[in-house]
């Protein structure tokens, strides 16, 4: 029902996705960040991914993000690693590298607290589940 | 036996000729029948086709007629049916080997209405693979093949509605019906040079069509005009309580034709400047003339901006999210590696990982970007765009540095991130939309002009196409297939 949106997903990393202003300016506050070395106070655990530890086919997402791709990848790997061999590994990882990179705007877009979802309950209003008028209406004179 | 110009007309025109009894729905679907077996094979066009159910529904339909009974514009009218779509006692594949045999005791609601509508089914369009829904990355990803565009049949349809967009510009029927989640009618119809029309979400029910993504997949008519989409649309449109989606009756029902419903004149139109990344320069020349026509037609035309936001992100999102939940026993299984296409075998496992906080945050952006969307609606009727970036592309890859063009994997590959596309867009906000022809390139490749209208208005997209098409003769060019 769509036209090859799927290959935006076969996308090599040659083509970089538009970016933002904001999002320009975190990634060059996060590079910053990494040149200079790890937060003060924060824990071994909580450090990204240095950028001279990504891969070069994630350079265009900040560290966290390189890192929530291999998480990502490494979770699919344990589900589902012994069905795929080496070049559909390779596939899934770009497939979810471009993942991430679409889900960046979408996670830089400003909400408020009110803005709900696109998706919500739906009563079920259907005339059959309304409630029965009991035969015909009365006459006026028949009210007591 | 019916001549091809017969075969190219309208359903009005042929409507008409039935009444007149210039020719029998008998005649029509045996002739219908018998180019659709000569010409189908040679463009991988149908997954079945349905001779015995047609002749028996042609013969009902003409003993009706003969008796003076009409039952509508659809009435004896044959048309084939993407096979994704439900029709007791036939097979239903999806496109895909793991549904190869897979068939349905049941009809689904649209074939339903097209039943009680009189109409004749001649056979499933064949399409690719689950409609695209678990990813694919060239037209050979079909269960039947590589469907072959009747314009130049080394090139590609389009897809997902690739049988389709084959049958009706071949003359293999009037009519053909398409299913659009993000641009599966819009782009076959551009390439093959037909009339196709995506309907608001939620007009036509669904119920028995194959589900990739709820709250973006749309039934919708592939034809020869505008005014046959919503002579068709009239018939398959209305509130389905088994489509959780369906919208209630005073928004779903359709009736045309009804002038009262259509938008004043002069038709205000806002041509979008900020759509597609790149425009192929003949396609853009194709649709400057197109709208050039429009203004001579009475529209009144102005220039206007899409609003800015991650649309074709959150499009991506939400079908690649929704797609995994619907295909799960699929991906669970180990199944999709029996797909055709390398990506289809594997993209659900990654769509697996995204995250619940993810799909919601997705969810409430789509609800801001239709806000936003809406707004332009105050100020114009329909939108126009170009119906595609570029025209039908090759079918097979190009042997490495054939010049002057770059790869087609590349060029694909150009197309498919193309942030600006108008399909994600309208599709996310569920918007009608409406493709026709409005000129060829110099190879001889249908170009095509798009309208979108605001949700629920499905009359302006067919009155602003209508308009076109009245002071136009694109839409009567067709292919030579006798040379196929």
């Amino acid at each position: 029902m769509q036209w090859p949106r799927k290959i935006v997903i076969m996308r090599n990393g040659e083509q970089k996705p538009e970016v933002s202003r904001r999002r320009f300016g975190k990634k060059a506050f996060t590079a910053a960040l990494a040149s200079v070395g790890p937060l003060r106070g924060s824990s071994p655990a909580a450090t990204p991914t240095s950028r001279a530890a990504q891969q070069p086919d994630t350079l265009d997402l900040s560290p966290a993000e390189s890192q929530e791709v291999d998480a990502r990848f490494n979770e699919t790997i344990r589900h589902y690693g012994d069905r795929l061999s080496e070049e559909q590994r390779t596939r899934i990882r770009r497939v979810l590298i471009q993942n991430q990179r679409m889900l960046g705007p979408i996670r830089e877009f400003t909400l408020d607290n009110g803005d709900t979802s696109a998706l919500s309950l739906k009563l079920v209003m259907e005339p059959s589940a309304q409630p029965r008028t009991a035969g015909k209406p009365k006459r006026a004179d028949d009210a007591r | 036996m019916l001549g091809e110009e017969v075969l190219y007309l309208s359903i009005s025109e042929l409507q008409s000729h039935l009444r007149r009894r210039s020719f029998s729905p008998v005649e029509l679907t045996q002739a219908y029948l018998e180019r659709s077996h000569s010409i189908g094979p040679k463009l991988n066009a149908y997954v079945t086709i349905t001779d015995d159910l047609a002749l028996e529904q042609a013969k009902a339909a003409e003993h009706e007629i003969r008796a003076g009974r009409h039952r509508g514009p659809l009435h004896g009218i044959p048309y084939a049916l993407k096979d994704l779509v439900a029709v007791k006692g036939y097979k239903t594949t999806w496109g895909a080997a793991p549904f190869a045999d897979q068939t349905f005791d049941y009809d689904a609601t649209i074939v339903e209405k097209l039943n009680r509508a009189g109409a004749v089914l001649i056979g499933k369009a064949a399409m690719i693979e689950l409609a695209g829904g678990l990813g694919y990355t060239n037209g050979n990803a079909s269960l039947t093949g590589p469907c072959k565009n009747p314009w130049k049949t080394d090139c590609w349809t389009c897809g997902s509605s690739s049988g389709s967009g084959a049958i009706v510009a071949a003359g293999l029927a009037p009519w053909a019906l398409g299913s659009d989640t993000r641009g599966s009618i819009i782009c076959p119809s551009s390439w093959c040079g037909v009339s196709g029309m995506r309907p608001s979400f939620g007009r036509v029910s669904r119920y028995g069509a194959m589900a990739i993504a709820w709250s973006m997949d749309k039934l919708g008519p592939m034809a020869r005009t505008a005014d046959d989409c919503g002579l068709i649309l009239s018939v398959i449109a209305g509130h389905d309580p088994k489509d959780h989606d369906s919208v209630a009756s005073y928004g779903a029902e359709f009736t045309y034709p009804s002038p009262y419903l259509e938008p004043r004149r002069p038709l205000r139109v806002g041509k979008l400047t900020n759509v597609w990344n790149k425009v192929d320069p003949e396609v853009q020349s194709a649709f400057e003339e197109g709208v050039r026509a429009l203004e001579k037609g009475g529209a009144r035309v102005s220039e206007v901006e899409m609003p800015e936001g991650p649309f074709e992100q959150a499009a991506e999102l939400t079908i690649l999210i929704e797609a995994a939940s619907a295909f799960q026993k699929l991906i669970h299984s180990g199944d999709c590696a029996k797909l055709a296409d390398p990506l289809g075998q594997v993209n659900g496992y990654a769509s697996e990982a995204f995250s619940a906080s993810d799909y919601i945050q997705v969810q409430r952006v789509r609800s801001v970007l239709q806000r936003k969307v809406d707004e332009l609606f105050d100020s114009f009727d329909v939108l126009t765009a170009a119906g595609q970036s570029d025209v039908a592309q090759p079918l097979t890859e190009p042997p490495p540095k054939t010049p002057p063009q770059p790869p087609t994997g590349e060029r694909r590959r150009a197309r498919a991130i193309d942030t600006k596309a108008p399909d994600g867009v309208s599709s996310l906000c569920g918007l009608p939309a409406l493709a026709v022809p409005c000129g060829f390139n110099n190879a001889n490749l249908p170009v095509a002009i798009q309208f979108i209208g605001r949700a629920g208005n499905d009359h302006a997209v067919i009155a602003a196409a209508r308009l076109f098409q009245r002071h136009t003769e694109w839409h009567k060019k067709h292919p030579n297939v006798a040379a196929l």
